[in-house]
């Protein structure tokens, strides 16, 4: 089964939203985030729907221009552990 | 009644007795104290502030005593701050009473009015235009604020940039102007008419010596002022003037690291920067010259 | 300090008060620490547009402190319970976490600057290697002396924190320490804890919970701020009140309390006028100390729970009275004088 990543409950969050990144006050811990559009545009992601890792690589890179290469997909990994220990995104199974 | 209308006498007798209650920007205040260079040097910076009834509420209610015992009163006289019959501070020279009163009632607001969002910053406010002047280490924000008032500009905070939460309205808090070392003969020649208090050597931080806050800064000290100018000062001796604009994200998060109490705030702080981040332009200022300093954010606010 | 007692017990007085008495109030209350609560009562009873603005504002400033110290509190829970899951031995959540974490009815407006936590003796030096491994730390300006004096005579390990967050966590084998003249059978409270539900901790059960408050506030070092502590054991009986009067008393007896508990009613029916069962209220009169002894203290405790003159909130020389028989209490005499000289010493040093 392949792990999925999820959006955090949306009550747990609320975001300030500017051009260049976005702000994201997290409810449970008190602490404020500040995600530049990389980091932002994978939480946008998988808050319209979970998705794998591999999906979120694949979107991104096609929305980037960039090339899904083995490195580019271990960033995203990279990303999606940091978001996670900020409580920003959760994994789930389907 | 005025602090000015009570005569000096008067005024000293009352601050021994039951206290003198006045009202700093949201702050209902008591102060009691039985040191006369301290109720002198008060009554000169506040003369236009009001003089509460006896029976107001006081959110703070302070003490400045000198320390008892015989052979220090003659030798090093002090001065001690009380609130509540809590001493948070070490005494300082009888001689800096006043400085000890400033600092000491910024302290008890700073570590317990959370009610509010609190910059640390000054304000000032021209045609309805609110500019905020984040203080860093070296920003060189009072003089600036000094310099600010003294062309125009009404005070509203050398210290605090109060955001209610509410509707993201400045509430001003309007205060004597702490100026240190260089500063004070900076403004002297910038702004000969400004009232000065007495130079406290010696301090924490140096010579320092208090600018009165302006009569309109305390008569309209309950009207407040929307936010529309961020700028993040900095003082760099010989520079060239210039001001460049700041991304919002980067001000807000440096505003956060700036204020009093982001984190205590919680939820409504983070909306209240939200807010304030979202209606503001932010910019930074580099500046070695005063002059040109003010020329520069007046010409900013007449765009707006 | 009567006006903060009444409008304690009386809520519904907070609408209906002069501006010269919210003066007094705002004043007392800080001192108790008791604000946030108050203004809890009065957004429960409605009361919000009879209170003047300049004391409301005081009230919402308290109130903001306290939730913001009640989230940390809760997050630190979790941090420690995430760090710890694979342990099986019973972790006790005590006092304010306790209320908190078990969602009691002193937790309301409550304010906390730390967490206790009491644990098995046997697995006190694991749980300490734990958590240091998982980032906590001592603070770096504990000398070796203050180190000793925690783990040799108190009943704590040294205080730690987490350098993220910075919320001091103190861990105890006990409730009162191995010094001092009362004994308690940790085992025992231990074996009557209660685990919280979806949770790796447990609380201590109503009683316990009780004699504890009561230990703590009257063995310990300050009764400042004490009030509250009166407050919480006063709502705490308040559930399920007759079947916890009934068997408290023994309880006392078991844990080897019943001094604390004596004097915990006393001040309960003195300045709060909780309401106490006869038969319970018997039992409880029998524990009393001398007479010398307990007129003195009731002095003590009046004084310092609840002063009567906002100019005179804190009280040197009833404090140090207290600090004394606190430290006595928890050390021999012989020990408290090498103890208080060395803390006398360094403070001085400190102050020079």
């Amino acid at each position: 089964m392949n792990k999925l990543w999820a959006a955090c409950p949306s009550s747990d969050l609320c975001a300030a939203s500017f051009e260049e990144a976005s702000l994201y006050y997290y409810r449970p811990t008190g602490e404020t985030h500040l995600l530049n559009a990389f980091p932002r545009e994978i939480v946008d992601l998988v808050t319209k729907q979970p998705l794998t890792s591999g999906t979120i690589a694949k979107q991104l890179a096609d929305l980037c221009d960039e090339e899904n290469s083995e490195a580019w997909q271990q960033k995203i990994k990279e990303v999606l552990s940091d978001l996670k220990m900020l409580g920003l995104v959760i994994e789930t199974y389907p | 009644m005025k602090l000015s209308d009570i005569s000096l006498k008067e005024l000293s007798i009352k601050a021994k007795k039951e206290g003198i209650r006045f009202k700093t920007g949201p702050f209902p205040v008591r102060l009691k104290t039985d040191i006369p260079t301290l109720i002198e040097t008060f009554r000169s910076m506040y003369g236009q502030t009001l003089l509460l009834g006896d029976h107001e509420i006081s959110q703070f209610h302070i003490s400045i005593t000198q320390k008892p015992g015989l052979l220090r009163r003659w030798l090093k006289p002090q001065a001690i701050f009380s609130i509540d019959g809590i001493k948070p501070f070490e005494p300082y020279p009888l001689s800096h009473a006043f400085p000890l009163f400033e600092w000491g009632l910024n302290w008890c607001i700073g570590t317990t009015a959370h009610n509010n969002l609190m910059l640390h910053s000054a304000v000032v406010e021209k045609n309805g235009i609110g500019l905020i002047l984040p203080a860093m280490p070296g920003s060189g924000k009072s003089t600036l604020c000094a310099g600010l008032t003294n062309r125009g500009w009404r005070l509203l905070s050398d210290e605090f940039g109060i955001i209610r939460h509410s509707d993201g309205q400045l509430l001003p808090i309007p205060r004597a102007v702490p100026l240190k070392n260089n500063s004070i003969d900076i403004i002297r020649r910038y702004a000969p008419k400004a009232i000065l208090g007495p130079i406290y050597e010696g301090t924490r931080k140096g010579d320092v010596s208090h600018m009165a806050p302006p009569p309109n800064s305390l008569e309209n000290q309950e009207q407040t002022v929307t936010p529309k100018i961020i700028v993040f000062p900095k003082y760099q001796n010989g520079a060239k003037t210039h001001l460049t604009p700041l991304t919002k994200s980067a001000a807000f998060t440096r505003l956060t690291n700036n204020a009093f109490n982001y984190q205590i705030t919680m939820e409504k702080g983070f909306q209240s920067m939200a807010r304030l981040i979202e209606s503001s332009q932010c910019y930074n200022l580099i500046s070695g010259d005063l002059d040109e300093a003010v020329m520069t954010l007046q010409e900013l606010s007449e765009q707006k | 300090m009567s006006l903060l007692i009444d409008v304690i017990t009386q809520p519904q007085k907070l609408g209906k008060l002069s501006t010269e008495e919210w003066d007094q109030l705002i004043r007392f209350s800080r001192y108790a620490k008791v604000t946030a609560s108050l203004h809890e009562q009065i957004e429960k009873l409605g009361l919000k547009k009879h209170i003047p603005q300049n004391a409301l504002n005081f009230l919402e400033a308290e109130q903001a402190r306290s939730q913001f110290m009640q989230l940390q509190a809760t997050r630190e829970l979790h941090e420690i319970e995430q760090t710890l899951k694979t342990t099986d031995y019973p972790i006790i959540v005590l006092k304010g976490a306790a209320y908190i974490a078990g969602k009691l009815p002193p937790a309301s407006g409550r304010r906390l600057s730390d967490i206790d936590l009491m644990v098995p003796k046997k697995h006190l030096s694991e749980i300490e290697q734990k958590l240091l491994e998982a980032g906590w730390a001592t603070k770096d300006d504990l000398s070796d002396y203050d180190q000793n004096y925690y783990r040799k005579w108190s009943h704590e390990i040294p205080p730690i924190h987490h350098p993220l967050r910075c919320f001091e966590v103190d861990i105890h084998h006990n409730i009162s320490p191995p010094t001092s003249s009362i004994k308690t059978n940790a085992g025992l409270l231990i074996e009557a804890a209660t685990p919280l539900a979806n949770s790796r901790f447990s609380i201590l059960c109503p009683h316990d919970m009780f004699l504890h408050s009561a230990t703590h506030l009257f063995m310990n070092d300050e009764l400042r701020g004490g009030l509250r502590d009166l407050m919480d054991m006063h709502l705490l009986s308040a559930v399920n009140s007759t079947e916890f009067w009934s068997g408290l008393p023994e309880r006392a007896k078991q844990l080897g309390l019943e001094r604390p508990l004596y004097y915990a009613v006393s001040a309960l029916r003195d300045i709060l006028n909780t309401q106490v069962p006869d038969n319970a209220l018997e039992s409880i009169n029998q524990f009393s100390p001398n007479r010398l002894s307990e007129q003195l203290m009731k002095r003590l405790i009046n004084r310092q729970l609840a002063p009567s003159n906002p100019e005179q909130l804190q009280a040197p020389f009833t404090e140090l009275l207290l600090f004394i028989r606190s430290h006595w209490i928890r050390m021999p005499p012989k020990m408290l004088l090498k103890h208080l000289t060395y803390k006398w010493w360094k403070n001085f040093n400190s102050q020079n």
